[in-house]
């Protein structure tokens, strides 16, 4: 994706069929040469499928508003129907979701065969990603995730050299460090944006970082 | 698919350390991977179709070439266990691709024109000149990275990133680590750490997208006065101050934890956020 990329802002219309047909082929001819944009459009699928999997609820009290502001979204119109239409920043945010559900993922693969709980769409439940706040939403399924990676990492530890088992449990106690701190202040005033969109992305990064842990284990 | 291989047995029966010097020809639009689980790599080019390896190791490792169409695999095999400790200095084709791996690994690479992707757990990176897309990845080590004209992805751990005289998108990642963005001409960056400080000196393009985001980390833009840009400052308990040469316009002295302001014409973007660390603009 060079700078500034014309497709960046029409692929989630891509993802929902909405392109014209000369546009669609373009966009197609596109892809096949920038990466980042077929992972975005990947990434929009998934979405879309996870949403598939979700059911309509109204949340008990909407603070989209303040997230999208936040994120710098433009302001929410109530959609005829549900189509997925995020700006990269918000897709960004969303991806806590996403990740929450590949670190199950890695969490199996991790473990092989067996039986395991993992956090999935089934787990993360009946949510409107454009409807509620990110962070809180992914919170109990973000808890889940880590908990299944924490064992996993515990578990093969010994296949990674101290120092960086030492550097890695370092890093992940700076995270959760700022994690309570986010959550804390969260406490304070649960409607601000920053501190929403702040918790989100701390969570991301600690997913983040136990998923590049775990891969670490797994290659060793 | 063709299949070329040259298996190098160099090893002579005495001494701990054998050298390894061997040049294959790759085709053009070669794509080079080299795997080194403890030593040293350094990558540079030059303006032949040709590969040269050039290698230390121990006796009784042999160095492996192995070109398979448009891959070149490099390796040092042992016949039981994992060669302990390989030197490595390559000379590739000025834009063929590199991917380079390690784990108690420095890695040097200069010159190179095609994409670069380079990941190591215990070990600094270091990347200069870079033509292409720039991929670094390492756990516990530093990252320096000069030039750079394709996109850019840098993730550390525990660990010091440095960006110099970048033009492409600049993403940056990193937990226990400060950041320091010098000469930047990029109209698009991204950087976020937990732990670390962030430095940003360089340039704001008009229409340009810049944020820089930390948890405990001070966050400093250091950019000429006369930019246009939008600027949206967020904090929990840190503080922020800019230069008077900016003209700052705040509706009161203590503004909150989220406000913003336009300088010039505000046609960037520029995103500062840090949960308990200063945010300072200054000018340069």
């Amino acid at each position: 994706m060079t700078d500034r990329d014309p497709w960046t802002a029409r692929l989630s219309e891509y993802v929902d069929g909405e392109l014209a047909a000369d546009e669609r082929v373009e966009l197609e001819r596109h892809l096949t040469i920038c990466g980042e944009c077929r992972t975005i459009v990947a990434d929009l699928g998934r979405l879309r499928d996870l949403a598939a999997t979700l059911v309509d609820r109204e949340p008990d009290r909407d603070l989209w508003p303040a997230i999208n502001a936040r994120i710098g979204g433009e302001p929410r119109v109530l959609p005829l129907r549900r189509r997925w239409a995020f700006t990269l920043p918000q897709l960004a945010a969303a991806a806590v979701l996403m990740l929450v559900v590949g670190a199950g993922g890695a969490a199996v693969a991790l473990r092989g065969n067996g039986p395991t709980t993992v956090a999935g769409p089934a787990a993360i439940g009946p949510v409107d990603p454009a409807a509620v706040p990110i962070a809180l939403a992914a919170s109990t399924s973000f808890d889940h995730a880590v908990a299944e990676l924490e064992q996993v990492l515990a578990e093969r530890r010994d296949r990674l050299d101290t120092a960086t088992v030492r550097v890695l449990e370092q890093s992940l106690r700076t995270i959760d460090r700022a994690l309570a701190q986010a959550r804390a202040a969260l406490v304070t005033d649960p409607n601000d944006a920053y501190l929403n969109a702040h918790l989100a992305e701390t969570m991301r990064r600690k997913l983040n970082l136990m998923r590049r842990a775990a891969t670490l284990v797994a290659a060793s | 698919m063709m299949l070329t291989t040259a298996a190098l047995a160099l090893a002579a029966a005495v001494g701990l350390q054998q050298r390894t010097d061997t040049t294959v020809s790759v085709p053009a639009g070669a794509r080079l991977h080299l795997s080194n689980h403890a030593g040293t790599i350094k990558v540079s080019s030059w303006d032949r179709a040709e590969l040269r390896v050039q290698a230390e190791h121990g006796s009784r490792d042999i160095v492996v070439i192995d070109v398979r169409g448009a891959v070149v695999r490099v390796r040092a095999d042992r016949e039981y266990g994992v060669p302990s400790f390989v030197e490595y200095d390559i000379t590739v084709p000025r834009g063929m691709a590199v991917d380079l791996d390690g784990v108690e690994t420095e890695m040097t690479v200069e010159g190179v024109g095609g994409d670069v992707s380079v990941e190591s757990v215990e070990g600094s990176i270091t990347v200069r000149g870079a033509g292409g897309a720039v991929k670094l990845n390492s756990v516990e080590g530093d990252i320096v990275l000069d030039g750079g004209r394709g996109r850019i992805s840098l993730e550390g751990v525990d660990g010091a990133i440095r960006v110099t005289g970048a033009r492409g998108d600049i993403v940056v990642e990193t937990v226990d680590g400060d950041v320091t963005l010098e000469g930047i001409e990029s109209a698009n960056v991204d950087v976020g750490t937990v732990e670390g400080t962030i430095t940003y000196a360089g340039t704001i393009q008009d229409g340009g997208r810049y944020r820089l985001t930390s948890h405990e980390g001070d966050v400093v833009l250091q950019v000429p006065a006369g930019l246009n840009a939008s600027v949206s400052v967020a904090t929990f308990e840190g503080s922020f101050e800019a230069d008077p040469a900016f003209r700052v316009q705040l509706s009161s002295a203590r503004p909150g934890r989220r406000f913003s302001f336009t300088l010039g014409t505000g046609s960037a973007r520029v995103e500062l956020e840090t949960f308990e660390g200063e945010i300072r603009l200054q000018s340069r």
